[in-house]
């Protein structure tokens, strides 16, 4: 069976054909299989948009870092001398070796261990040994190679390699006040990355991870075992899972460039307090949660340990959802790498934050009860998609009910795959862009 | 990994009632794998004193997971919700279920303070799984808090530190 795209593969990034491999309510197959769409999408997608790459609280101090990467760019985020934040690229100028090995940390500058060149935190070459061996050397041109767009909304940095691309607002736009929502579920403490970070690597396309976050129609399906479990500890689960479509169901809606939201507060508010109670070393029933805590008005912010109810993805690898952080790293057209956060909230006390963890412990990580079911899934689908003669993936759910609000604005039921077709209508777009 | 895990001390001559105490720990810890490997789950939570913990540290050099992230921090009603849900048949990633097989070794009682009451064990261990054509090799080590309790040794806390805890990892959710 030939590919839609090229009539063989991989992909010859010249012939691909994007309108041709998203439709309005249907994916082609080689979107998540084929490697020259991989490639394509490394180069126009992720060096040519807004890719995120950490929270202010991950470098709050000059000096401070963490390596990452922008699609398949190793890069260094880093708070420079001036304290602004910069994304250098994790390569010496010289002959390529990485300058930077530890995950996170703090420095005053890169040395690459090779020939021992050295780099400010800003990137510039500061040292070079034996410097008498080159003739017109030109170190101002032979800093680390960096980011040339770096900007950051409410903590959240992102970066871009593409110079020309808007301002971050404005390429976030629409999807502005769900961030500022989703921050102030921290009752006015500043959100903090925990040290540590529960990773996962599934082997399957990157974009599976991006659409499940904003995919309320599996929550009762793949996740049936949480809420068995959960209900047998607890009351209740959230209306939808087990009821027809009503007028106040919640919904999920997309914005421009790709951006999407899954809303359960309507939905979730009710069962917040049960899932809290049953975490290891929680607060007993009838516990005076103000003395239990030290803070007055605490059970406002035990509640808030579930999160603000909403799951965000940010096109092409953010997604925001319960408490955590999820950075989505492309590895192989077949292999991604999954990073979740946790949220703490700074100065709040220990208990608050302690009972955080746990939650965040319940679904997420390897061995959580959620995250291994999804990452299942995706994996499912690898397998199912290797099919070469059936070539459609079907997202036309709801899309006849969904309401328009502005061509760019769409608002669909909790189980539509409005945010789905929104993702894919920007990944059209910066596919069909000139490379 | 120093700070982590116990000192262990260069011991003396092992006398009948160490020796003794020794076997003890050996059969349990025999028991603990076997049952898990044949996914006895029932019977390896009966192992568990009735406050007890269950878990595994993201940052392989962390001794208490109290305000750190983990793998996994399980209480007692949190390890019966993990082995409710891996029984349940729809915990999705483990349906059909990782085949498993573990050995451990280099057993050594390491803390005494609590006299034959209550005392820390040591040992490393090597779980193979296999599941849907992928087979995984996982190692690293198991630090058991005993406690005796109406004679027979019961585990209050296990500690799971396996090697690259903090590193990607394609999903845990069988039991360690």
């Amino acid at each position: 069976m030939q590919t839609l795209a090229t009539g063989c593969a991989p992909a010859g990034e010249e012939r691909l054909d994007a309108a041709a491999l998203v439709q309005e309510g249907r994916v082609h197959r080689d979107v998540y299989v084929d490697p020259g769409v991989f490639a394509a999408e490394m180069r126009r997608i992720f060096m040519g948009t807004w890719v995120y790459v950490g929270h202010d609280s991950e470098i709050r101090d000059i000096g401070d870092y963490k390596a990452t990467a922008v699609g398949l760019e190793p890069v260094i985020l880093v708070r420079d001398g001036d304290g602004e934040a910069r994304v250098l690229v994790n390569r010496c100028s010289h002959r390529g070796a990485s300058v930077c090995m530890m995950p996170a940390g703090a420095a005053k500058g890169f040395r690459c261990q090779y020939h021992g060149w050295t780099f400010g935190l800003d990137g510039a070459l500061l040292g070079v040994p034996f410097a008498d061996g080159y003739a017109a050397l030109d170190k101002r041109a032979m800093g680390l190679s960096a980011a040339p767009r770096v900007e950051s909304y409410r903590g959240f940095i992102f970066a871009s390699f593409n110079p020309d691309v808007p301002a971050l607002t404005e390429h976030l736009g629409g999807v502005l006040s769900y961030i500022d929502r989703f921050v102030e579920h921290a009752k006015g403490y500043e959100l903090q990355v925990a040290a540590d970070a529960n990773e996962a690597v599934y082997n399957a396309n990157w974009k599976m991870q991006l659409e499940n976050n904003v995919d309320g129609y599996h929550l009762s399906f793949t996740h049936q075992s949480l809420f068995e479990v959960l209900s047998g500890r607890t009351a209740s689960q959230p209306r939808y899972l087990n009821s027809a479509h009503q007028q106040d169901d919640p919904t999920v809606e997309s914005f421009a460039n790709g951006h999407a939201v899954m809303d359960l507060r309507s939905a979730a508010a009710h069962v917040l307090r049960e899932r809290l109670d049953i975490l290891p070393g929680a607060p007993p029933p009838g516990t005076d949660l103000d003395e239990f805590f030290g803070i007055e008005q605490a059970e406002e912010l035990y509640l808030a340990s579930t999160g603000p109810a909403m799951n965000i993805s940010i096109f092409p690898n953010l997604n925001l959802g319960s408490i955590n952080i999820c950075e989505v790293h492309p590895l192989a057209v077949n292999r991604t790498r999954v990073v979740l956060r946790p949220l703490l909230l700074a100065g709040a006390p220990d208990e608050i934050n302690r009972m955080r963890l746990r939650y965040h412990e319940l679904g997420s990580g390897p061995a959580g009860f959620v995250q291994p079911d999804d990452l299942e899934m995706f994996e499912r689908a690898a397998e199912g998609l290797a099919a070469e003669h059936v070539q459609w993936l079907e997202f036309s759910r709801g899309q006849e009910r969904e309401l328009l609000d502005g061509e760019e604005h769409r608002i669909g039921h909790i189980s539509d795959e409005t945010p789905q077709r929104g993702q894919y209508r920007r990944w059209r777009e910066l596919m069909e862009a000139e490379a | 990994m120093s700070g982590s895990s116990p000192t262990v001390e260069v011991s003396g001559p092992l006398d009948p009632v160490r020796l003794s105490r020794l076997a003890e720990v050996q059969e349990l810890l025999a028991q603990e794998a076997h049952l898990l490997d044949d996914r006895k789950y029932g019977r390896w939570l009966e192992l568990f004193a009735d406050e007890c913990l269950y878990w595994m540290p993201v940052d392989p050099r962390s001794s208490d997971g109290t305000m750190r992230l983990n793998v996994f921090y399980d209480d007692r009603p949190r390890m019966e919700a993990r082995v409710a849900r891996l029984l349940s048949g729809s915990a999705f990633s483990e349906e059909p279920p990782s085949m498993t097989a573990r050995t451990f070794s280099a057993v050594l009682v390491t803390e005494e303070d609590g006299g034959e009451e209550e005392f820390a064990v040591r040992s490393n261990f090597m779980l193979v799984a296999h599941r849907a054509g992928e087979q995984r090799q996982l190692a690293g080590r198991m630090l058991h808090r005993l406690r005796r309790r109406d004679g027979r040794l019961c585990i209050a806390e296990k500690r799971v530190v396996l090697l690259g805890s903090d590193a990607p990892q394609r999903p845990l959710a069988f039991l360690f």
